[in-house]
């Protein structure tokens, strides 16, 4: 049962990114809250979320958000696997760099889906809302990765507290 | 793609409709919140408002018997009149490349692929699709947005078109278009799919010499839309005069 409290914090992150908060901006600088879960799992539990389940999780976001299927899909499955490949070096970090590392990856990602969209359309998308969109995600990572923090020591046989 | 796009939207719009509830509430809190704050400027711009809509008050009055008398002269056959359908937004595309929203009512509430859909304030976008008691608005600041549109006063047509920034753009505008910065911009119902003059926003120009439409609603506050019927027959909207 202690299992599945991840999915379904992971299921309300997928919410989140959708929900229509109705503030001032919201569309427009509202976070990936689904790619702080990918790329914290990634690193701290990543047999919680292999390939399969961060690809339908995409899915479910490109589907719920109306994008075009496999726009988010595939960033998260990327993420996930450039991640994993780094665990090693990322876990043995403290708090700071991971948090580093989290700035550079929903950096590249925000230029990735924004180049996308820019084949997509054949036209140079508005650069704003992607800026924005990075700087809150950075921002919202802290609180996140929190909850994150709080749910892992939930879970049986944790290996390793995520930071000391 | 769509059909099981509509199905999803279905199946989580309970869900997700839950989870934008407190944040609209808070949302609608805080607007509250800081009406309080400025409500003496807020008291002193109604009481100049009322003063100058009751003038015009008085000329709508006179305008409407004069209207009145002429359109009996004329035998004019006028625009159905709309009906609507309020919806709740349940959710947004939570994406800057995407801009659309989706509404808690569907087929079963009348509502269409195509329609129109307004906030208090004006045009918000349309229904690219459409589930049972689900529906989703493509925003009009969204890149594949087209809405064709016309200048108030020169009656210059023209394609509003989303760049997913706030302001979407005016295209296909003749270069010796005369356009004034601050004219209304309403559909022109072209195509059939909006009734006419449904309001949309104000024309500004902006570097480069195009023109961008600051449009009257506010779509990220939205929390309440009301979807547009569509008109009965479009080719019969320009009036009749019966034999």
């Amino acid at each position: 049962m202690r299992l599945c409290i991840p999915h379904f914090l992971t299921l309300a992150f997928v919410l989140l990114n959708v929900a229509a908060m109705s503030l001032p901006f919201s569309q427009m600088m509202k976070p990936d809250f689904v790619l702080v879960a990918v790329f914290y799992w990634a690193i701290f539990r990543p047999t919680l979320m292999p390939p399969v389940v961060t690809f339908g999780l995409g899915i479910l976001v490109d589907v719920l958000a109306g994008v075009p299927a496999g726009f988010h899909a595939l960033t998260y499955v990327t993420v996930h696997w450039i991640i994993r490949g780094q665990r090693r070096f990322l876990m043995g970090q403290p708090y700071l760099t991971v948090w580093l590392g989290y700035v550079f990856v929903c950096a590249a990602v925000s230029l990735l889906q924004w180049g996308v969209m820019a084949v997509l359309h054949l036209e140079i998308p508005a650069v704003l809302p992607m800026v924005l969109k990075t700087f809150t995600g950075i921002f919202v990572f802290p609180p996140l990765v929190l909850v994150l923090l709080l749910v892992h020591r939930l879970l049986p046989e944790t290996k390793k507290a995520a930071f000391p | 793609m769509e059909p099981a796009r509509v199905q999803a939207a279905q199946m989580f719009a309970p869900v997700m409709g839950s989870v934008s509830r407190p944040f609209q509430e808070i949302a609608a809190v805080a607007e509250d919140v800081a009406g309080v704050t400025n409500l003496r400027t807020e008291v002193a711009m109604l009481k100049q408002e009322n003063a100058r809509l009751r003038e015009w008050y008085q000329a709508a009055m006179m305008l409407e018997a004069e209207n009145k008398s002429l359109q009996e002269l004329l035998n004019i056959r006028l625009d159905p009149r709309h009906s609507f359908v309020t919806a709740r937004v349940v959710a947004d595309s939570g994406n800057a490349y995407v801009h659309s929203l989706l509404v808690a009512a569907g087929i079963q509430d009348g509502i269409e692929k195509g329609q129109a859909v307004l906030s208090g304030d004006g045009l918000v976008g349309r229904i690219v699709e459409a589930g049972d008691d689900v529906a989703r608005v493509l925003l009009l600041t969204d890149f594949n947005s087209r809405i064709p549109v016309m200048i108030e006063g020169s009656r210059q047509k023209a394609i509003l078109t989303g760049t997913n920034d706030e302001l979407p753009v005016l295209k296909y505008l003749p270069p010796d278009a005369n356009v004034a910065d601050g004219a209304r911009v309403v559909t022109s119902g072209h195509g059939g799919l909006f009734p006419p003059g449904l309001p949309v926003g104000t024309v500004e120009q902006i570097e480069g010499g195009e023109y961008v439409v600051k449009v009257f609603a506010n779509m990220d506050r939205v929390i309440y839309v009301r979807v547009v019927d569509r008109p009965v027959n479009p080719n019969l909207q320009s009036g009749i005069v019966r034999q």
